[in-house]
C-alpha cells in the first residue's frame, strides 16, 4: 500500500469513528432525557403513595375507635345481662367458645340403645324400627 | 360373633314376640290374662270373663250392687312350652349372628303359636259346649249368620270371632254373597283375608283338630274361652336368659341361650301357657258330620 492510499484508508476510517461518536453521543443524551422523566414520574408516583398512606392512617385510626367503641358496648350488653340474671336469682356463668361448638354427631349403636331399653312398647318400637342394625350388632 | 352372645337372646326375644304377637291373632277375641310374670307348670290364673253389664239406676243401696251378674272367673292352669334348636358354632362363625335369629325366630314362633291354638282348640268339644251345628262340607255367608243368631240368643260376649279350618274359610271365599257385595268383593278376592263377618273376626286355623267329633271350626264370644300366660322362672348356670313382651297384649316369650359342652349353641324358646272353659253357652261348634 503507498503512502496515499494510507492516508486515504486513515481519513475514511477517522470519518467513520466520528460519525460513530456523533451517534453515541445523541444516544447518551437521550438516555440522560429519558432518565430524567423517569426520575421525575417516580418522584411523582411516591408523593401519591404517601398521600395515599396518610389517608389510610387515618382510616385506621378512625377503625380502631369504632373497635374499641363496639368492645366497650359487648362489656356492657355482659353487665346487663349480669343485672338481668341476677334480678331473677341466677348466677350468671361465662359462655366459653367450647360450649357452643358443634361437635360431629357420632354413630348410633343401635343394639346398644336397645339393650339399654326396658322391656315393653318401647323397647319393641325401637326393635321394630331398627331391626335389621340390631340384628346386625350382635 | 362379633359381640358376646349375651346379647343375643335379648334381641331373639323381641324378634320372636314380634313374629308370634302376628300368628296369635285370634288370642285377642277371647278373655285374657297375660303377663311376664315368673311362675311354674300347674300354676293357676284366675282369668275374669269378659261379661255383658247393665247399668242400673243409682239408688238407696249405693253402689254396693253387682249389675253384671255375667262376670266370672275361669281358672287357667298354665302348661310349660318350649321349643328348642341347637346350632352349630362353625355356621354362627361363618354367617354371624343374623342367621340366628333368621334361622330361629320363624321356626320358634311356628311351634309356640301351634302349641297355644292347638291348647285352645283341644277345649271345643261337645262336652265342653254343647251347641253346635252341622254345616257340611263347606260353610256359606249364611250359616255364619245362622252361627251369629245362636250366640246373640246366648247373649256371647263381644268381641265375637269365627275360627275355621281352611275348607272353612275358603269356602267363604268363594260364596258370592260375600265376593259378590259391593266395595268388600274386591279386598277379599285380593288379599284373601276375610277380616270380619257378619261383625265376627274370621280366623284361619289350618291345624284345627276334629277332636273325633268331624270339628271344623267354631264361633264364640269373647267370654267363652279364657286364656292366660306368664313366664317360666329360669337359671341354668353358663346360659343367658332374657324376655320380651307384646306390648298390646302382654304376652310374653323367654328365649334361653347357652353353649353346651359339645359346643353346640342351645336356643329355647319358651313361656307358659293355659286355655280354659269360660261360659259353655257362648260358643257353638260348627262341624261336618
Amino acid at each position: 500500500m503507498t503512502i496515499e492510499e494510507q492516508l486515504i484508508k486513515a481519513a475514511s476510517d477517522l470519518s467513520a469513528l466520528t460519525a460513530e461518536r456523533d451517534e453515541l453521543r445523541t444516544a447518551i443524551e437521550a438516555s440522560a432525557v429519558k432518565e430524567a422523566k423517569d426520575f421525575e414520574s417516580t418522584l411523582a408516583k411516591n408523593a401519591e403513595l404517601n398521600t395515599a398512606l396518610e389517608t389510610l392512617g387515618v382510616e385506621k385510626q378512625g377503625l380502631l375507635a369504632k373497635i374499641a367503641e363496639l368492645q366497650a358496648n359487648t362489656v356492657t350488653a355482659s353487665v346487663e345481662a349480669a343485672k338481668i340474671a341476677a334480678s331473677v336469682g341466677v348466677s350468671p356463668v361465662e359462655l366459653s367458645p367450647s360450649d357452643v361448638s358443634v361437635e360431629a354427631a357420632a354413630p348410633v349403636n343401635h343394639l346398644q340403645h336397645f339393650l339399654s331399653l326396658p322391656m315393653g312398647a318401647e323397647r319393641s318400637s325401637y326393635f321394630a324400627k331398627y331391626k335389621n342394625e340390631i340384628v346386625r350388632g350382635i | 360373633m362379633a359381640n358376646s352372645i349375651a346379647t343375643a337372646p335379648s334381641v331373639l326375644a323381641e324378634s320372636v314376640i314380634a313374629s308370634l304377637k302376628g300368628k296369635l291373632p285370634a288370642l285377642k277375641n277371647f278373655s285374657s290374662v297375660f303377663s311376664t310374670l315368673e311362675g311354674q307348670a300347674g300354676k293357676t290364673v284366675a282369668v275374669p270373663l269378659i261379661g255383658v253389664s247393665t247399668a242400673t239406676e243409682f239408688g238407696s243401696s249405693g253402689y254396693l250392687t253387682q249389675d253384671d251378674a255375667t262376670l266370672t272367673v275361669a281358672n287357667v292352669t298354665l302348661k310349660h312350652f318350649k321349643v328348642s334348636s341347637r346350632f352349630n358354632p362353625l355356621d354362627l362363625k361363618s354367617f354371624g349372628a343374623e342367621y340366628l335369629v333368621r334361622a330361629f325366630t320363624p321356626t320358634a314362633a311356628n311351634a309356640i303359636a301351634e302349641k297355644c291354638l292347638a291348647e285352645v282348640a283341644a277345649l271345643v268339644t261337645v262336652a265342653n259346649y254343647s251347641s253346635g251345628t252341622n254345616t257340611g262340607a263347606g260353610l256359606t255367608y249364611a250359616e255364619v249368620i245362622a252361627a251369629k243368631g245362636v250366640l246373640d240368643a246366648a247373649k256371647a260376649s263381644d268381641v265375637r270371632a269365627f275360627v275355621l279350618n281352611p275348607t272353612y274359610v275358603n269356602g267363604l271365599l268363594a260364596d258370592s254373597q260375600i265376593v259378590g257385595a259391593a266395595g268388600l268383593g274386591a279386598q277379599v278376592i285380593s288379599s284373601g283375608q276375610l277380616g270380619q263377618v257378619g261383625g265376627a273376626n274370621i280366623y284361619q286355623y289350618s291345624n284345627l283338630p276334629t277332636n273325633s267329633e268331624s270339628l271344623a271350626g267354631f264361633a264364640c264370644g269373647a267370654d267363652a274361652i279364657a286364656v292366660a300366660s306368664g313366664l317360666p322362672m329360669t337359671e341354668i348356670p353358663g346360659f343367658e336368659v332374657a324376655n320380651a313382651v307384646d306390648p298390646d297384649s302382654g304376652l310374653g316369650i323367654q328365649i334361653i341361650m347357652g353353649q353346651e359342652q359339645s359346643g353346640f349353641y342351645n336356643v329355647t324358646a319358651t313361656l307358659l301357657f293355659g286355655a280354659a272353659v269360660g261360659r259353655a253357652t257362648s260358643l257353638t261348634r260348627l262341624t261336618t258330620a
